[in-house]
């Protein structure tokens, strides 16, 4: 084979790639046989160094160049063939470790730079943060180990562990409460307990993955069962990064529970979102069944859901529209008393009826006392008089005995009569003189705290100075005198009868003025009466839903229709009845014979209102019973205006109450465990609509939740939400079933991130 | 540019052993008791024992102390003392140092390691100090060609060894020429002497037709390494050391090919394989009666077999194994009905000394006791320690460990198969990256001491490292014994300290594996001769890292798993090498 | 073990390992710790367990496991590391300069890694069935000798057959070809074109010549071929050595500054643990 190698040494010297630096001729072909220097320096010179053997210079090349020359050295002694010089290059070892030094000092002068420079932010960013946080100065104020300076990160790197440090920077502006950095912010033993109440069912066999990192780490809690805020947040992902986006498995991570799926694992929804009867006792199976497809009603009657109910807010919550624009239209005049049977309001002040001619028979010595009371001493009276021990003393000795017949009474007794009577006396004397101011001071005692002008306004409701004057004048003429006299410790015997009559008389014609004015109101009041057939019926409705007990009495109120004018009241009282129950027909104050009464001016009456949610507290008070006997009054659905037939009481704490006015509103910055939004998912309902997550459950009686006053013990006009329903949709194809979507981690009621007012003035400043 | 080298066919005798043969000298020799008697008749015209003397013969003069052989050198001649007397140091012999032997103590893990930046920057960097440092011999320049070695303080040799005296007429050396082995003793010059060297050509003819002599020769080798050898070879371990005996009685030996191969290898490597075919001497033709059972004793033999008109080779054999083994058992289990004639011919590739242990020896003695398992193993094929593929004719071997015949065909002419460590590279897998070299030079002070050239074939290249030959001809004729065979793990390196450039063993080598290189100071600077102002030259060869602790560097050191040092006496792992 | 069945072997360790890594990232990030530390440590690691066999490299007296050992590692090591990177930067590009940077050398150092096992796979057999094997340094030596017999051949058409046509030729197109390696790419990408139109110059003149010139032309077109063979080889052993002049220096650089990223990532996230 015709070669261009040759191998014998002669020809191929040692070839050496170890070698940094080769002859420049080597390009040529024709290396010298000196080579460069380690420093890459030529050194060539002859290519043998002649000697002189007698007297001649011989060539002494060596073999390996071909041995003696043919020419021979020159006549000096020069080698006759000088290597002329080069520029020796680089081996290819060498070009790669020269290459690799000049990258290496790049990279490290990069690394000081990143160290210890202006640029190091610059170059250290990994990358934008969220917009959200692009206003954050530096590195720093997140970072606390920034400030320290390049020559500490080694340490702050490896040394100890600052992650709940750096969160507080994060804290600083997200305040999420009390133990911002514990899982949930809750506290570990609600946690705990949490965990015990929801112990896992273990429906599906949790991922692999999850039990992996079970044994792969536990979980990154600092300091007593902190989380550090980047555990889960993590920044430097570009200016659009969702912070809060979080993975399932990420979620159950910390939970017993381990499951990724709605559809599977997720446990099912126990009667969401029923966890407690709704606040207005609305009836929905009956109204949509029943009353709304009543010929007469049919016309008002809602046609949609949406006609009641309207997205809260947020549009999380479906709150239901006030009163005036849902309710009203059928339910007003029940409120009002229109056509009610029994008082259509509720009796505030009144005089006792007492034996009064036993009284005079023992010289009891109570001053002018009509005869023809027979009231009964109203709780607002006790609870007026609480305090007043005396009084108190007597009322509890008397509580058994009818004060209308005191025959064959001991003396004591009738001492504790006397006392009653003046403590009476007293109060209404009090009352017409001092007025306000009075039952101010009264109720602080039987509160136990002082009122506010507006809380004394609604209690009293502007009591008219003339109703309670003219009241006294016609219930004790000579209230002032007796009571002067009482004061002085004089004896103030019991009036003649005729004393009696002759005030009665005046009475008598005060009475007849008013008469033939309420004359043709009368037959104004018949259609009224027309009305109140309807109403009764939609009573009757309303008492049927209630009690059968009532049933009977709404029967004898249309039975006895005239009867009762000829009963035990008597013609005069019949007509004060119409003149006075009927004038203020919008409500307010009124006198009826012997008793000031107040009737509810509409809807949502303050003076009703203000009594009912200061009554609740009654177990708090120094005057606890007249005022739990005031609440009950008034909360029982034959009071006046029937509050509670609407508005469920709540037992909120022992013997304390709560009147839900309204029906759920969503609480601002409140971060419940789910939520959820009625608004997004509108568009996405066929024609079964609302129903398609709400369906109607006719079975149930709705009232049996209303019997009691604790609301967790009830039943739903609807059926819960299933988790199939949500499921359908909410899957990772379609709607997604992200944990968050409906869950939140930080749960708490905290204002969105902001600093405090003190704090922005500080920053301001400087 | 077409090299083809056209060269006389070398005939015997073309280059005799020495110039100044005159026919005084001639005559001198012949004055020799040991030629006197001999019957120059006995010797054919071609070649009579006057021109053997001529031709293979000449005198040397020794000075007091001159060693004229080395133990553990590796001899080609042997010496009659004519004059005066020397002395054969008995065991343990000398230092190493006076035979100019290195120490090559493995290097220490933190030796080795140092060596990262104690090496040396520049290439063939040397401490001039070390070449003058006194080693007890002195060295002496006869003419050009010669170089003496003598011993400084005889009369403190004499008395720290014990000696034997070799005087007038006396021959030593004999067997170790024609063993071909290291030699045993060292012998010096005990005052002034004259001594005939003979080199093996001579004996070998001399042998053969005078046969005093041959007995002579013959017993005393019967006796040193006969009986050894045998008991070495399988099929004999069973025998006790007595039927050992009666065979070695019994045992003719040859000797093929030409002892100076190398000298001549390299044109003829240029020549056609037939012409190459031709030149090896047949030891036993393909088809012939086995008269008896061949033992190869040293040297390499081709088998190989008629295949159209040319010859396949079919696998090579050497030192140690039997051949026509299989033949004789075949033919004495069949009770003599089956001729059992030799399948395959025997050629002597370059030189071989062959043990012929007659037939009927074999059938007494050895095949009613052979161990059955023993037997099995060369019955069917005998090829069951060399592979090669057999049978079926140049079809690739479905056998993983048999290797194509086209490959044995290079390995054998080019005499790879002499390599113990031979560097084999797998072109198809090496990335020209020079990681070996590399390695090699970190472990040898920045020099390499191979190069990544050399013959290729197939995908594989036979690159320029010394492959620490089973006969390592390098080792013929070095003055100062600087070449040598490794005390421990038996490498062939050469003691720096001791060569004196004269570039013997360069050019000794068949392979071009041994190199030549000028040698420099610290500062790169040539090292020159203070005489003739010359720059000094040292012998250069890989040394299988013989003193680094992982052994040789270069294999490590492929990253492609491309570079192997391979014996190329263990064929199946070759096999597995060529064809994976 | 040949080399398919070790092939075969370690990619299947190599790809079960990446499996496994993968699997350990998701629940280190399940367990709420984020999985890039944990991806980054065996990365580094890893870096430097590849980078290190630039070291054996260096310790060749040492008996350490055999370079081709170390090479397996290293290869299939590095294709763990790459879905390591893919894993730690969660399969999209970082924007921080650091981070980039980091990046694009990583990618630099794989990509010339990938190209690296891909040349060291196919170009050694291209050289193998093709020309003399030489090495690459005495490319040049053999060169300036082919560049001489070519000359010897021109001059002795211009003094034994005096024309100038062969002369006119090799000074027009040969000249330059041979001076220094050429056509580097098409022997690349195991094109011939080169060649193939300057034989066509070669024998486009062939009718003009007289039978001495015809020796003369042939001898140069030999010379051609055999310098062709040359730029081959020349070619690709470059190849074989020049994409590490990226490979390594990427790598130190790389190391480098992961190191600090390293630190700042645990310092600037509240320290480790």
């Amino acid at each position: 084979m015709d070669i261009l190698q040759r191998f014998d040494y002669k020809s191929s010297g040692y070839h050496r790639p170890n070698q940094a630096w080769v002859c420049g001729w080597a390009a040529e072909g024709k290396p010298c046989q000196i080579g460069p220097d380690d420093r890459g320096n030529c050194r060539a010179t002859f290519e043998c160094q002649p000697s002189k053997t007698d007297d001649r210079w011989q060539c002494n090349r060596s073999d390996l160049v071909g041995g003696k020359c043919p020419d021979g050295p020159l006549p000096d002694g020069t080698c006759c063939r000088s290597i002329q010089r080069c520029w020796p290059v680089r081996s290819w070892r060498a070009r790669v470790r020269v290459t690799r030094n000049w990258v290496l000092a790049v990279s490290v002068g990069i690394l000081l730079l990143a160290g210890a420079s202006p640029l190091a932010p610059v170059l250290l960013n990994p990358g934008d943060v969220t917009f959200q946080h692009s206003e954050v100065a530096d590195c720093g104020g997140c970072h606390t180990a920034f400030e320290k300076g390049a020559a500490a990160w080694p340490m702050a790197a490896f040394a100890h562990s600052a992650k709940v440090t750096d969160s507080q920077t994060c804290i600083a502006c997200h305040d999420l409460g009390e133990n911002s950095l514990n899982p949930h912010g809750l506290q570990t033993a609600t946690l705990n307990l949490s965990t015990k109440k929801a112990m896992p069912q273990r429906t599906v066999s949790e991922p692999l993955v999850l039990t992996a990192a079970t044994w792969a780490r536990d979980l990154p809690l600092h300091d007593n069962n902190k989380l550090a805020c980047a555990t889960c947040h993590q920044e430097h992902n570009g200016k659009a990064f969702q912070l809060t986006a979080m993975s399932n498995k990420r979620c159950v991570a910390c939970h017993k529970e381990k499951f990724t799926r709605l559809a599977q694992g997720h446990p099912e929804f126990a009667g969401f979102p029923f966890d407690r009867r709704t606040r207005i006792n609305f009836d929905h199976g009956s109204h949509l069944e029943k009353h709304f497809r009543d010929a007469n009603v049919k016309a008002q009657a809602p046609k949609e859901c949406s006609s009641c109910h309207i997205a809260g807010q947020v549009g999380s919550l479906m709150v239901v529209k006030e009163f005036k624009s849902i309710c009203a239209a059928c339910h007003e005049g029940q409120i009002e008393g229109v056509g009610r049977a029994t008082s259509k309001g509720v009796e505030i002040f009144a005089v006792p009826g007492f034996d009064v001619q036993v009284l005079m028979e023992n010289n009891i010595s109570i001053g002018s006392w009509p005869e023809d009371a027979e009231g009964e001493i109203t709780p607002f009276m006790d609870l007026l008089l609480a305090g007043n021990d005396d009084y108190t003393a007597a009322r509890a000795n008397l509580s058994e005995l009818d004060l209308l017949d005191l025959t064959d009474v001991s003396s004591t007794q009738l001492a504790d009569v006397e006392q009653l009577a003046w403590g009476i006396k007293e109060l209404y004397f009090e009352l017409s003189t001092m007025g306000v101011a009075f039952l101010s001071s009264r109720l602080a005692v039987a509160f136990g705290h002082d009122l506010n002008t507006t809380e004394l306004a609604q209690l009293t409701n502007l009591l008219p100075a003339d109703a309670v004057k003219a009241a006294m004048d016609l219930w004790f003429p000579t209230l002032h005198d007796d009571v002067i006299q009482f004061r002085a410790g004089k004896s103030v015997p019991m009036p003649s009868s005729e004393v009696t009559n002759a005030i009665v008389s005046t009475v008598a014609t005060v009475a007849k003025s008013t008469d033939d004015k309420i004359g043709d109101d009368k037959i104004g009041d018949d259609e009224i009466g027309d009305d109140e057939i309807g109403d009764d019926e939609i009573g009757d409705d309303e008492i049927g839903d209630d009690e059968i007990g009532d049933d009977e009495i709404g029967d004898d109120e249309i039975g006895d229709d005239d009867g009762a004018e000829d009963g035990e009241e008597g013609e005069k009282t019949q007509i004060a009845n119409l003149a006075s129950e009927d004038w203020p027909s919008a409500g307010g104050w009124y006198r009826e014979d012997f008793s000031l009464r107040y009737r509810p001016a509409g809807h949502a009456d303050v003076f009703f209102r203000s009594w009912l949610d200061i009554a609740a507290q009654a177990e708090a008070m120094p005057a606890k019973e007249p005022a739990t006997e005031i609440f009950e009054a008034l909360v029982s659905t034959k009071s006046p205006g029937a509050c509670s037939k609407c508005h469920s009481v709540d037992e909120v704490g022992e013997g304390i109450q709560h009147v839900n006015w309204q029906g759920k509103r969503p609480i601002s910055n409140q971060h419940a465990f789910t939520a959820f939004s009625h608004v997004g998912h509108f568009t996405l309902l066929d024609e079964r609509g609302c129903l398609t997550c709400h369906s109607l459950n006719s079975e149930v009686d709705f009232s049996d939740g209303f019997k009691d006053r604790d609301p967790t013990t009830f039943v739903s006009n609807f059926n819960p939400v299933e988790r199939a329903t949500c499921a359908a949709c909410h899957t990772p194809a379609e709607a997604g079933d992200n944990c968050v979507t409906c869950h939140n981690y930080h749960i708490g009621t905290f204002p969105p991130a902001q600093t405090s007012t003190p704090k922005m003035m500080e920053q301001a400043k400087n | 540019m077409a090299r083809s080298v056209l060269i006389q066919r070398p005939r015997r005798w073309d280059n005799p052993f020495s110039a100044d043969m005159t026919d005084a000298n001639v005559d001198r020799i012949h004055e020799i008791d040991l030629f006197r008697n001999m019957d120059a008749d006995g010797f054919p015209a071609s070649t009579p024992l006057r021109e053997i003397v001529r031709n293979d013969m000449c005198i040397r003069r020794y000075r007091s102390g001159d060693i004229v052989i080395r133990a553990g050198d590796y001899g080609t001649s042997a010496f009659i003392v004519m004059s005066g007397k020397v002395r054969a140091v008995l065991p343990p012999g000398l230092p190493n140092d006076v035979l100019g032997r290195a120490e090559l103590p493995r290097k220490g893990l933190w030796a080795a390691f140092r060596q990262l930046w104690k090496n040396a920057k520049l290439p063939e960097v040397r401490d001039p100090t070390r070449y003058t440092r006194a080693r007890g011999t002195g060295t002496r320049q006869l003419g050009t060609e010669e170089t003496r070695i003598f011993l400084q303080d005889v009369p403190k040799i004499l008395e720290e060894n014990r000696t034997v005296k070799i005087g007038p007429g006396e021959m030593f050396g004999e067997i170790a020429a024609l063993a071909r082995e290291a030699r045993t003793t060292t012998i010096f010059a005990d005052g002034d002497a004259e001594l005939v060297e003979v080199r093996r050509q001579g004996i070998r003819d001399i042998r053969r037709r005078a046969d005093e002599f041959r007995q002579y020769i013959d017993k005393l080798y019967r006796e040193r390494t006969l009986k050894t050898h045998l008991q070495e070879t399988p099929i004999f371990k069973h025998l006790s050391s007595d039927v050992i005996e009666t065979i070695a009685e019994k045992t003719l030996f040859a000797t093929y090919g030409d002892f100076s191969w190398h000298r001549t290898y390299k044109q003829m490597i240029e020549g056609s394989s037939s012409e190459r075919l031709a030149q090896e001497p047949i030891i036993v033709e393909e088809g012939h009666y086995p008269d008896g059972l061949l033992l190869i004793r040293t040297g390499f033999g081709r088998v190989s077999r008629k295949l159209n008109h040319g010859h396949q080779t079919v696998r090579y054999i050497g030192r140690g194994a039997v051949f026509g083994f299989e033949e004789i058992a075949q033919q004495w289990r069949s009770g003599g009905t089956d001729s059992g004639e030799f399948h395959h011919s025997l050629r002597a590739v370059g030189y071989t000394d062959v043990l012929r242990v007659p037939t009927s020896i074999i059938e007494e003695y050895v095949l009613p006791t052979i161990p059955a398992d023993v037997l099995a193993s060369y019955l069917g094929t005998d090829s069951e320690k060399y592979h090669g593929h057999d049978e079926d004719d140049g079809a690739p071997p479905e056998d993983d460990t048999a290797i194509e015949t086209s490959k044995i065909e290079f390995l054998v002419e080019n005499r790879y198969i002499n390599g113990t460590a031979t560097m084999l590279i797998d072109l198809d897998r090496c990335v020209r990256c020079d990681s070996c070299v590399e390695a090699c030079a970190a472990g040898h002070n920045n020099n390499p001491r191979f190069i990544r050239h050399g013959r290729t074939f197939d995908h594989f290249m036979v690159a320029n490292a010394c492959m620490h030959c089973m006969d390592p001809v390098c080792m013929i004729g070095c003055p100062t014994g600087a070449i040598h065979r490794n005390a421990q793990g038996g490498q062939v390196i050469i003691n720096d300290d001791t060569c004196i450039g004269c570039a013997t063993c360069a050019n000794n080598c068949p392979y071009d594996n041994i190199r030549m290189v000028e040698i420099r100071d610290a500062n790169g600077e040539f090292i020159r001769d203070e005489a003739t102002n010359s720059t000094i030259l040292k012998a250069s060869k890989c040394d299988l890292c013989a003193d680094q602790p992982g052994g040789p560097a270069c294999q490590r050191a492929c990253p492609h798993d491309a570079l192997y040092r391979v014996n190329m006496d263990e064929l199946p792992s070759i096999a597995a090498l060529l064809g994976r | 073990m040949t080399l398919a069945t070790r092939r075969r072997r370690n990619t299947i360790i190599a790809a079960a390992l990446a499996i496994g890594l993968f699997g350990a990232h998701q629940a280190y990030d399940a367990a709420l710790y984020d999985a890039a530390f944990l991806s980054g440590w065996i990365l580094f690691i890893s870096m430097l367990l590849l980078a290190s066999l630039n070291l054996r490299k260096k310790l060749t007296m040492l008996p350490i496991g055999s370079s081709a050992t170390w090479l397996q590692f290293h290869i299939y090591l590095g294709w763990i590391a790459i879905v390591l990177f893919g894993l730690h930067i969660n399969w999209r590009l970082p924007n921080g300069f650091i981070e980039v940077t980091l990046a694009i050398l990583f990618v630099a150092v794989a990509g010339t890694g990938i190209l690296g096992i891909f040349v060291s796979r196919t170009l050694p057999k291209r050289l193998t069935r093709r020309g003399e094997e030489v090495i690459l340094e005495r490319v040049p030596d053999f060169l300036s000798k082919i560049r001489d017999e070519a000359e010897q051949v021109v001059i002795r058409s211009a003094a034994e057959a005096n024309s100038y046509t062969i002369r006119d030729l090799y000074s027009e197109h040969l000249h330059s070809y041979f001076m220094k390696p050429q056509n580097y790419f098409q022997h690349l990408i195991a094109s011939n074109h080169g060649l193939f139109t300057l034989l066509n110059e070669i024998d486009s003149i062939d009718r003009y010549l007289n039978a001495r010139e015809r020796e003369l032309i042939s001898e140069l077109r030999l010379l051609v071929v055999k310098k062709d063979d040359l730029d081959f080889h020349y070619a690709l052993q470059t190849t074989l050595k020049a994409w590490l002049l990226v490979h390594i220096p990427a790598t130190f650089a790389l190391l480098t500054l992961a190191a600090l990223h390293l630190v700042v990532v645990h310092a600037f996230s509240g320290g480790i643990g």
